[in-house]
């Protein structure tokens, strides 16, 4: 715990005029970033760095820490009302989001993404400035077995989300995983699946698909729809912020997505996706209407925006302390740093505390000051959902196109997009769920490698998956899960006869 | 003969004539000898903006600008280890646009992952060198390299090391190097590929594995804070930023292996260009900023003109497609 | 019957992804799984998972459920559309870096528009240019991307 009065100090450096405007800035540009389909955070964050150039380190790295965390919040607004998530860590939020905004509930789904966000963000950096070594040293604890281990009770977690046709969802997360292994593959330095094409050579981009399946597929939808003349403008039902009934129900999975993020968040590799994603599953499986998610369930929104802003609290914790970046943004942040002259591990807390804590408290001010940007801008963007289809539609495709053109300039990538997006439709029709593929594709990868990492290290021994407390801890867990929905599931089909339950 | 010029006046409009073809001509030519950049110069590098060399193109673009000496903006083209921004580069048509060249650029031939040949490019300069750090925790019982290395000759698969983001880049080879100067097959070593340094490191001070075989600036920052120990780096010298760690050299194993870093230009350019490139980029890696940089990332400031560049090329082109061969991973 | 058609389709797809795993070279260093496990056992998988789809269609051919009744004519004519705009958009991304975001953009909204939103010429004329030069200000000024520049000379 550092010395108090050097984290007061902290903000008189952030409270500074000239870093309040900074912090201002990043976090506007995050907002619109996250909007933004396709391009991500780290992308704007790069952005800034040659904008950056005379001025002075805290300021610079203010404004870019503005945009990290801003952009999460971004991410939602578009989830929730065209079904496109900006950023993968928006996907869970699009499955109930956009289901709330065909309710009308679009506001409220909004609000509470705001609210999420922000307390989900407050708290994430208290824990980070109280205990952030402490934490350092159980995140170093994860090696590639702990790291196995914590996909495969995120993978359990999938289950949770096939719907109505387990058969189909154990599809999907094939055909996931499937993708998941296009490209060169770490361990060996060889290719699979490249087919001859060097673009693929490094894989397919998961925000690639993730726009592709959800946006491109849902604009092919919404036109069929639209010739049915079956497409309704989702007209705004009741209150446009949050009833009380929605906040109560919303207060359980905020707090609970806020350590879960913060938690996995700390781990390097893990990131502010893996954390929607177990924070969603979480609310489900504690859920006493869990055939509610898909629908329109208010704690599948709630609990993971909470999650992915605690989570980019989080990844500052191995970035400070280690030097080590948690993610594709922290990486970035990590290069400009280091272009500052700075270098973030051990040595900063002592050598630069007035960085530091005026860095970790700028973000105090930076998530205030979203909560006051995106309240308001709600009632505005909900109006947006009365522009009509015709309109919408193309413009939708557009701004997917050119979102995922900015982030890399190829070509290449929106055709993918496009292939994915007729592949979205037709899984649709044919009710293959796109959640789990999604989420296998994040999480396969990771898997397959940490897999075999620790059967390097052990040498073909498989007992190294059992031998640390962490591992013990994870599987006990999984296991757990597991039994709990096997449970569940056969005590629905002693109860009813056949098994209903929410498709995705 | 009315309608004909009268030949002395034919001679003469032919002499004015190939008088003044031939001033023009050597005017050109002398425009020729001395090339300039006359609009913005392209920098391309192949990693994300933060990443490796992106690093190096934002300090060279500053550098040009202060010296006045171009305009420059970073373009970065990702993907393919490098391939796409080398084929990008080896497109364009004049020496507007340069690229960050790193090893790379060979292996991804060698292995037969791009098809681009070092033919494709024009070598401008050498900028730098980094050496691979052999590094182990503060805690770990290996002092010096020759009691790692001993521990290897015991057993090689003894310990896990990890060689960073690939098999078969310069950081396997400074542990590979490293085993075989000790007697000991690299092949039997136990070597792990993470995502990228900062994996290496964290897994590092977790303890998962017991060392790392990294470029040095990956270690730096842990061995000034004392986490972390070098115990040796594959360079001929030792370095500025960290005076007290040994080379591999003066520990008893001649292991010299380091990354570099080359300027490169498109293909087939012509001589002033080239030459223009080499006077350019000397003068930037002796400006102060360079310097700083070099410093700061553990470099060696090192520097080749475009004649030696290209034969040092050649050069670890063989060598390492010796060692890519020996692994099995050349094709 | 589209339950079917999912097995088959499912069945060629892991005839290719078995086949494909096979070309991939092993190494005589590395881990010692190598890259062909994984993808091997997703082979499997992919196939456990057409068996279990094949198992659930069988079952729900049982027990009495009502299928939704969708005309298939009209599917039809809808798909038919469907391609048409998955065609446009492919020739968009075709001529994208050739002419340039300004100019390919508006036509490739218009168009669109113009389908989708019948006789509304002018609220699509005008949505397709003001969006398209709202886009590019923000990205290419704003955030400093640079999107083709294409025939443009600006």
């Amino acid at each position: 715990m550092e010395a108090l009065s050097l984290v007061l100090d902290g903000f008189s450096v952030s409270l500074q005029p000239i870093n309040l405007w900074y912090t201002f800035i990043g976090v506007l540009m995050g907002t619109v970033i996250g909007v933004l389909p396709g391009i991500g955070p780290a992308a704007g964050i790069a952005l800034l760095i040659p904008v950056s150039y005379g001025m002075n380190p805290t300021s610079a790295l203010i404004m870019m820490a503005g945009v990290y965390y801003g952009a999460q919040y971004g991410g939602s607004v578009t989830s929730i009302l065209i079904n496109t998530p900006g950023e993968s860590s928006s996907v869970m939020t699009a499955i109930d989001g956009y289901q709330m905004a065909k309710k009308g509930r679009a506001g409220a789904a909004l609000a509470v993404s705001a609210w999420g966000s922000f307390i989900g963000g407050t708290i994430g950096i208290i824990a980070l400035t109280l205990m952030a070594v402490p934490l350092t040293k159980i995140a170093l604890g994860f090696g590639p077995p702990e790291y196995f281990m914590l996909m495969a009770l995120a993978l359990t977690a999938v289950s949770a989300l096939t719907g109505n046709s387990p058969a189909k969802g154990m599809l999907a997360m094939m055909i996931g995983l499937m993708i998941a292994t296009i490209g060169t593959d770490l361990q060996s330095g060889q290719m699979r699946f490249v087919m001859g094409i060097p673009e693929l050579q490094d894989g397919i981009g998961f925000v690639v698909v993730v726009v592709g399946l959800f946006a491109v597929g849902e604009v092919f939808i919404a036109i069929e729809e639209h010739f049915h003349s079956r497409s309704e403008i989702f007209r705004l039902q009741g209150k446009l912020m949050l009833t009380k009934e929605e906040w109560r129900r919303s207060l359980g999975p905020i707090g609970r997505g806020t350590i879960i993020g913060f938690l996995i968040g700390i781990l390097p590799g893990a990131g502010a996706t893996i954390a929607t994603i177990m924070s969603y599953s979480a609310e489900k499986n504690m859920s006493k209407h869990p055939e509610q998610f898909g629908q329109g369930a208010i704690e599948g929104v709630a609990g993971p925006e909470t999650a992915n802003n605690a989570a980019t609290a989080g990844a500052m914790v191995p970035l400070l302390t280690l030097g080590v970046p948690g993610s594709g943004s922290t990486a970035v942040l990590l290069g400009a740093f280091v272009m500052y002259g700075i270098q973030p591990g051990p040595l900063l807390f002592q050598s630069r505390p007035d960085l530091v804590w005026g860095l970790v408290n700028s973000m105090y001010v930076g998530n205030v000051m979203l909560l006051i940007l995106n309240l308001p801008l709600i009632g505005l963007f909900v109006r947006l959902l009365y522009i009509p289809t015709g309109i919408l539609l193309p413009l939708v495709l557009v701004l997917a196109s050119v979102g995922i053109y900015a982030v890399n300039g190829n070509i290449v990538e929106l055709y993918l997009c496009l292939l994915f997006g007729v592949l979205g439709y037709a899984f649709r029709k044919i009710d293959i769920p796109l959640a789990p593929l999604v989420l296998a594709l994040v999480l396969g990868g990771m898997m397959e490698q940490s897999f075999r990492q620790a059967m390097t290290i052990s040498g073909g021994n498989p007992k190294i998956f059992v031998s640390s407390g962490l591992t013990i801890g994870l599987a006990v867990i999984s296991v757990l899960v597991l039994a709990v929905k096997f449970s569940k599931v056969i005590s629905r089909r002693k109860n009813s006869g056949e098994v209903k339950s929410a498709t995705i | 003969m009315t309608h004909d010029l009268p030949s002395f006046n034919r001679l003469k409009l032919t002499v004015w004539t190939s008088a003044a073809l031939l001033m023009a001509g050597s005017a050109s030519v002398q425009a020729q000898g001395v090339w300039k950049p006359e609009k913005p110069v392209e920098i391309v590098v192949g990693s994300a903006a933060g990443g490796g060399n992106d690093k190096s193109g934002r300090v060279l673009q500053k550098i040009l600008s202060e010296t006045k000496s171009a305009e420059a903006v970073v373009t970065n083209k990702v993907g393919g280890g490098g391939a796409i921004a080398y084929n990008y580069v080896s497109q364009k048509k004049d020496a507007h646009v340069i690229g960050i060249a790193q090893a790379g650029l060979l292996t991804n031939h060698i292995t037969g992952r791009s098809p681009l040949t070092l033919s494709a490019l024009t070598p401008l300069s050498y900028v730098g060198s980094e050496p691979v750090a052999l590094t182990v925790r503060a805690d770990s019982p290996y002092k010096n390299l020759k009691q790692f290395l001993d521990q290897l000759k015991k057993d090689p698969t003894s310990l896990s090391i990890s060689v960073g983001s690939t098999l078969g880049g310069t950081n396997h080879f400074g542990i590979a190097l490293l085993a075989k100067s000790a007697g000991v097959d690299p092949k039997k070593l136990k070597l792990l590929v993470f995502g990228g340094g900062a994996e290496s490191v964290t897994n590092l001070l977790g303890g998962h594995i017991q060392a790392m075989s990294q470029l040095v600036n990956n270690s730096i920052p842990h061995q000034k804070a004392g986490t972390m120990r070098i115990l040796c780096i594959t360079s001929p010298n030792r370095l500025a930023a960290i005076p007290d760690v040994p080379t591999c050299t003066e520990e008893g194993a001649k292991v010299v292996a380091e990354g570099w870093t080359v300027i490169v230009g498109p293909k087939d350019l012509p001589a002033p260009q080239v030459a223009a490139w080499e006077k350019i980029l000397l003068a930037a890696t002796q400006h102060p900023e360079w310097k700083n940089y070099l410093a700061s990332s553990g470099w060696s400031a090192d520097y080749k003109n475009a004649k030696d560049t290209s034969a040092f090329l050649k050069e670890d082109y063989e060598e390492t497609k010796a060692l890519l061969t020996e692994f099995g991973l050349a094709k | 019957m589209i339950d079917r058609m999912i097995l088959f389709v499912t069945l060629i797809v892991a005839a290719f992804y078995f086949y494909g795993t096979s070309q991939i070279p092993t190494l005589e260093i590395g881990d010692p799984l190598g890259p062909k496990a994984f993808p091997y056992l997703i082979g499997i998988g992919l196939l456990i998972s057409a068996g279990w789809l094949m198992l659930e269609t069988v079952r729900a051919k049982k027990a009495p459920q009502a299928e939704p009744a969708d005309s298939t004519s009209q599917d039809h004519s809808h798909l038919v559309l469907l391609s048409a705009i998955v065609a446009w958009i492919g020739i968009y991304f075709a001529v994208f870096e050739h002419l340039g975001f300004l100019l390919s953009t508006p036509i490739f909204l218009f168009v669109l528009m113009m389908y989708l939103n019948r006789g509304k010429w002018l609220a699509n004329g005008l949505t397709s240019v003001i969006f398209t030069v709202a886009a590019y200000t923000l990205f290419s000024k704003v955030l400093g991307v640079s999107l083709a520049k294409g025939i443009l000379p600006f």
